[in-house]
């Protein structure tokens, strides 16, 4: 193998890694950027994934169409979830930090028992139709970026259109405007005469769907199947992302791309087949985590209200 | 006369539980008049201006505007209704920016037909020539629209403030300014102003009396909240006093005396706190040289202070907010670090606030909610957190309960803190009893020196009385208190020496009543006028 090729695939894995953690992060810009954090976002992926990959599963004769339907699946449940959590969280002003921690908790648990009572202990995984790769036409036949920025499946090209998308909208629209007010000063935003409640949970409807799209790749895109637990840490990498990208859209695209690094090279390390234990190279992403939040989480500017559950009353 | 009142209530009463805020109250607002309303704190003037923003709703009673009754379910019917509310505690977002912060209500509100029909005629005909947009789309948010917009505002009611700012950076004056014009952009024509001069210099009080002006000639109606006597008979047509939630007097300004008025407010004969008069010791006890800190962003926020207080006196720092008071008390009390000077007490150095502490120094922060005092914590814990007491209550770090009660019981009784039981959470007493707690913490003691930030901040006129009394009484045993305030007349009626703050630097100024407009432009940084 010589280096073009490796970097290539580098950057092509880089990229595929990147995709899920950016999907999920940019729902939680917005739901942090309204002012509420959302640490139930690694439970939102893991019941993505598993919805997802039941949708699919359960609509396979339809071919080309089951992985679409099973993302609109993946979507939908982690709206369902982030309801859930916008009902303890807004509507009753629980801590939020506990109540994404219990959403987390409460999916690794009911993912596996949904998991199990539908296909039972096998011992083989069960594959459903997923996402093909899909080569943009004529940008694929690029010499070294072809391969590697346009020859995936089409979910990784829609997740970087959501970048400006996500953007336009926090930056350039009213309603955007107005999320972010919430999470600066909710009850200055109350006196202009919006609903703090409102903005907040549409945002965290956003948030939830965007996270269980997030899981819906990686079971009907990265791989055709679903095990539990599959999404092994990276919603907590995708708060970390956001953070790292100072609750900015295009700086969040950036910080996914880095920790899609990480698990890429993570993949490659492994098949190198040095003499390390690949343990190792498995807690690259997260020693990356660490040390990118220790170096810069003092320096990034939180909206001023965040994990502040709001009570008009005060 | 009655098909005057643009605004009126009839017989409203808010009730929170068993507290009954707002008590049977009628009001009138007339167009084109300033009517002040006039209330201790806790009297209910700010639940009433609530309701009539509709940020509370009545328990009783009705609201009616020009003539016809109205339900405000939230402040979005209020605004719709021309109701603007600038609140004590500005409702801006400070890191938007002051165009972001003027779109955020213009967008809500310039898409319904009629309400804005006449800023919109107005704004059209400032701007022709420049086609700037007399309202922004409700979907996209257009930068330059939203600042062209603020623009043409600003002049059209004289109010200049730059529109692409941040609104973090601007001086709490422009600050209130973004507010006005923020409900001026919806075309509010009645302004309800919570304690508008809280937080301003004397100057900036005249410049926005001005504005005020300029508004009631515009035929808006303004109701105008203060606890300030002088402000309010100067600048009011129309006064209405409220004790304890009841609507105790009515009447055109000039009427009643100011001493009435204060009576009414009361209910009782104000007593002036007694002050005899001081002679001045030569034994020193807090003595600071060259001194400078940074503030939290790394600015200078004290440059170069020399100051030093002697046994006997109360030396008193005046100033705006924000010139540096708050660093150079932190200073003194080791909690931030000094990059050039010294700071002596009683002839000695000690470093660490712990130390500082042990040499006699009592300290009265700004803010008793953040680090006065622990709302969560009993009245008990609370007076037990100053190391002095610590000491002497507890046997290799194991406090004795019954001694601690009863240490507490007996401050509790000396203090007058009510209710007067040990083992109930700060956050249970009110404001003035929770800086009761303060006092007895660190005065109790008996400290060489006391430095009070601010001791009054939000307390009703007794229990100012009541600190003021307990600030006097520490010189009068000869100790040395070290009092700074933003209230001018707190520190004009109670020091023995003053000086003014402003942009860190400190200025030797008399205490003389009569040159308060000197003190003013020093507190502006506008030095050399008094020489």
């Amino acid at each position: 193998m010589d280096i073009i090729a490796i970097l290539e695939d580098i950057l092509a894995a880089t990229i595929r890694g990147a995709t899920p953690l950016l999907l999920a992060a940019l729902g939680e810009v917005v739901a942090q950027r309204a002012g509420v954090i959302n640490i139930g976002i690694e439970g939102m992926m893991l019941i993505g994934a598993l919805f997802g990959w039941v949708g699919s599963f359960y609509f396979a004769e339809l071919l080309f169409f089951a992985p679409w339907i099973g993302l609109l699946i993946a979507g939908f449940s982690g709206l369902v979830t982030a309801a859930l959590f916008a009902f303890f969280a807004i509507r009753l002003r629980g801590d939020q930090v506990v109540i994404g921690t219990a959403i987390t908790l409460l999916a690794l648990g009911f993912t596996e028992v949904v998991y199990v009572r539908l296909f039972g202990q096998t011992g083989s995984l069960q594959s459903v139709p997923y996402f093909k790769q899909f080569d943009v036409p004529l940008l694929s036949q690029i010499p070294f970026f072809g391969d590697a920025l346009f020859s995936h499946n089409i979910i990784v090209y829609l997740a970087f259109l959501l970048v400006p998308c996500v953007y336009f909208f926090l930056y350039h629209t009213q309603l955007g405007l107005r999320v972010r007010a919430c999470g600066e000063h909710p009850k200055a935003i109350s006196t202009v005469g919006s609903s703090v409640s409102l903005l907040r949970t549409i945002s965290l409807l956003f948030a939830g769907a965007m996270a269980g799209i997030g899981g819906g790749y990686l079971s009907l895109a990265d791989v055709p199947y679903f095990t539990p637990g599959m999404t092994t840490g990276r919603g907590f990498i995708a708060l970390a992302i956001v953070i790292f990208g100072k609750w900015h859209p295009i700086k969040t695209s950036g910080a996914a791309l880095l920790f899609g690094l990480g698990f890429a090279l993570d993949n490659r390390f492994q098949a190198f087949g040095w003499d390390i234990q690949y343990q190792w190279f498995l807690m690259l992403p997260f020693a990356l985590c660490l040390a990118v939040l220790a170096g810069f989480v003092g320096k990034a500017e939180a909206p001023l209200a965040l994990g502040k559950p709001y009570d008009p009353s005060e | 006369m009655e098909t005057d009142n643009i605004l009126e209530l009839q017989h409203v009463t808010k009730t929170f539980g068993d507290l009954v805020a707002v008590d049977n109250v009628d009001f009138e607002l007339q167009a084109g008049e300033i009517h002040a309303i006039l209330g201790e704190n806790g009297a209910g003037k700010s639940t009433l201006m609530n309701l009539i923003y509709g940020l509370h709703q009545p328990s009783g009673g009705s609201i009616h505007i020009s003539g016809k009754p109205k339900i405000f379910k939230s402040p979005r019917d209020a605004i719709a209704n021309g109701i603007g509310m600038v609140h004590q505690h500005f409702m801006l977002i400070e890191n938007l920016t002051v165009a972001e912060n003027i779109a955020l209500t213009v967008a809500q509100f310039s898409s319904r037909d009629g309400k804005t029909d006449s800023i919109e005629s107005d704004l059209k005909s400032v701007s022709q020539e420049n086609g700037i947009p007399s309202k922004l789309s409700t979907f996209r948010y257009k930068k330059n629209d939203a600042i062209r917009l603020t623009e043409a505002l600003s002049q059209r009611f004289g109010l200049a403030v730059d529109p692409s700012v941040l609104v973090r950076t601007l001086s709490v004056g422009l600050k209130q300014r973004v507010e006005i014009l923020k409900a001026l952009a919806v075309d509010a024509r009645i302004l309800i102003l919570d304690e508008p001069t809280a937080v301003l210099s004397p100057q900036e009080v005249t410049d926005f009396f001005t504005i005020l002006r300029a508004l009631q000639s515009d035929n808006r109606s303004i109701i105008f909240i203060s606890h300030k006597m002088k402000e309010v008979l100067e600048i009011s047509d129309r006064i209405t006093v409220l004790r304890h939630g009841k609507k105790v007097y009515n009447g055109k300004t000039g009427e009643r005396s100011a001493r009435g008025l204060a009576r009414e407010m009361l209910g009782e004969e104000l007593s002036e706190v007694e002050r005899k008069q001081n002679k001045a010791t030569t034994d020193l006890v807090l003595n600071i040289s060259g001194l400078t800190v940074l503030g939290s962003r790394n600015e200078t926020a004290v440059l170069d202070v020399s100051i030093q207080t002697y046994r006997g006196e109360i030396v008193g720092i005046a100033g705006v907010d924000g010139n540096g008071q708050r660093e150079l008390a932190e200073a003194i009390m080791g909690l931030r670090p000094s990059k050039f000077g010294t700071v002596e007490i009683l002839g000695m150095q000690p470093s660490g606030t712990k130390n500082i502490r042990r040499c006699g120094v009592g300290y009265i922060p700004e803010d008793r909610r953040t680090m006065g005092i622990i709302t969560s914590f009993s009245i008990a814990e609370n007076l037990m957190l100053n190391i002095m007491h610590f000491e002497h209550l507890a046997k290799h770090g194991i406090i004795s309960q019954k001694a601690k009660n009863r240490a507490a019981m007996q401050l509790i009784d000396t203090y007058d803190i009510r209710p007067p039981f040990a083992n109930i959470p700060a956050a249970a007493l009110s404001g003035g009893n929770q800086q009761k707690i303060v006092l007895a913490r660190e005065i109790s003691p008996q400290p060489e020196l006391l430095v009070a930030v601010n001791p009054t901040r939000g307390l009703d006129i007794n229990a100012a009385q009541y600190v003021h009394q307990n600030l006097l009484a520490q010189r009068d045993r000869k100790k040395s208190v070290l009092l700074i305030s933003t209230e001018l007349d707190e520190v004009l009626q109670m020091s023995d020496r003053l000086y003014v703050m402003s942009r860190g630097k400190l200025i030797e100024a008399t205490t003389h009543r009569e040159n308060i407009e000197t003190l003013g432009l020093l507190m502006m940084g506008e030095a050399a006028t008094n020489a």
